[in-house]
């Protein structure tokens, strides 16, 4: 059945032919799970997305809607709590195995030329995910979420010099207000998830073509 | 050194391999097709239905003044401000409706005070100062046979 259908859409779209190369490209004879933990992150990634777009169906993105929206997410939707769940715990634990892929490989020394640029591709997916765990944090407009970013967006304000400009363009405003939900909202659900896409491509697009470093 | 393993004696392991991915995907879509009701708009109907709870009777409801009632229900714990005008009752919830601090009866100003940012509500719980965009929240009651209930959502 799953044979047939791959080779229905093989036959639409011809794309196993040009991908020979890389499903059946040479890899390093000493790999172990540890190799895994960056798929593992993008198994997380993906389903923060699907789930993501998920919430975004019922979320209100105002200030006096947000918190109420929530909790209609987490009562009346049809599993909707667990939808919330998911994209909660696999955000969490996609930091969990961003950490372990960076140990990984520096562990194997695989951050050395000519993968530099990889390196780097990696390190802003995880100031991506950060953004975008900080961000997110703050659009169940409960108490927690709101005192957690007046405390970290406060932070900005240690800044030389520039300090209380950071703020006011982190808040959008003076203090942490509407318009601070919807700067955030945009960011968690429109610009953080575009330029992870393009990172992430490019991080991937290495990967191809450099091929996985050949260990110890 | 890019040392590679060519898949000889490895026919077994490349078809396990691939049987596993279309597993995952077979399960991908199965799971796909029953997170479909999600975005259905029918409400599983376990949000907050209103209750009436009994608090005490109704000769301990306040003559004039406010009387502050606390009791739990379905082990949450309730916080209702009972308010006396001129001779009708009504219910206020505490919650603060800038950004829900808990307002405290300051007897001496006659006012709801809000210890967040300074919000102050009349007797009725019309805001009278600070940021508070709308009145507090009057709950329903009922008084039946000398008993009083107020209305909550759990
Ligand atoms: C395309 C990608 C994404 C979309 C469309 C999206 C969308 C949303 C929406 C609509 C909410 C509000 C609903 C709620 O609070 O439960 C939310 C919450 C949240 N998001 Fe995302 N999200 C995405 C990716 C991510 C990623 C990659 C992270 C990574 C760290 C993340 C972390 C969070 C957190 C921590 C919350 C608060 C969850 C809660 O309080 O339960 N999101 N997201
Ligand atoms: S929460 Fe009451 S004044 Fe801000």
């Amino acid at each position: 059945m799953i044979d047939l259908i791959v080779r229905v859409l093989d036959r639409l779209f011809r794309l196993r032919e040009p991908h020979k190369g890389f499903l059946s490209r040479s890899v390093p004879v000493k790999l172990n799970f540890s190799y895994c933990f960056g798929g593992m992150a993008f198994v997380c990634f993906m389903t923060s997305v699907v789930t993501g777009l998920m919430l975004s169906v019922y979320y209100v993105p105002s200030a006096t809607d947000a918190y109420k929206s929530v909790l209609e997410i987490n009562n009346a939707v049809w599993g909707g709590w667990l939808i919330r769940s998911l994209h909660k715990w696999s955000a969490t634990i996609l930091i969990i195995f961003i950490v372990f892929h960076t140990v990984r490989v520096f562990v194997y020394k695989a951050y050395r030329p000519p993968r530099e640029l990889n390196w780097i591709a990696g390190s802003l997916t995880l100031v991506l995910v950060l953004a975008s765990g900080f961000t997110g944090y703050l659009l169940p407009w409960d108490q927690k979420a709101y005192w957690a970013t007046v405390v970290g967006t406060s932070m900005g304000g240690t800044v030389p010099g520039i300090g209380p400009f950071v703020v006011m363009l982190l808040r959008g405003g003076a203090e942490v207000q509407g318009a601070t939900l919807i700067r955030f909202y945009s960011l968690h659900v429109l610009w953080i998830p575009v330029f992870m896409f393009m990172v992430l491509w490019a991080h991937f697009h290495m990967v191809k073509r450099q091929g996985i470093s050949g260990g110890l | 050194m890019l040392r590679t393993q060519r898949n000889k004696g490895h026919e077994g392991r490349r078809d396990f391999l691939s049987a596993l991915v279309k597993a995952s995907l077979a399960v991908l879509g199965l799971g796909g097709l029953a997170g479909l009701p999600y975005f259905y708009p029918f409400s599983t109907g376990k949000e907050g239905a209103l209750e009436f709870v009994r608090v005490f009777d109704e000769y301990s409801l306040p003559r004039r003044g406010v009387k502050k009632v606390d009791f739990t229900f379905r082990d949450q714990s309730f916080r209702v401000y009972l308010s006396n005008a001129n001779g009708k009752i009504i219910a206020l919830s505490p919650t603060c409706t800038h950004l829900g601090c808990q307002v405290r009866w300051n007897p001496f100003k006659n006012e709801f005070d809000c210890p967040c940012h300074g919000s102050a509500f009349d007797i009725t719980g019309k805001v009278i100062g600070g940021p508070a965009p709308r009145p507090l929240t009057r709950l329903p009651y009922k008084i039946v046979n000398g008993d009083f209930y107020i209305g909550v959502r759990t």
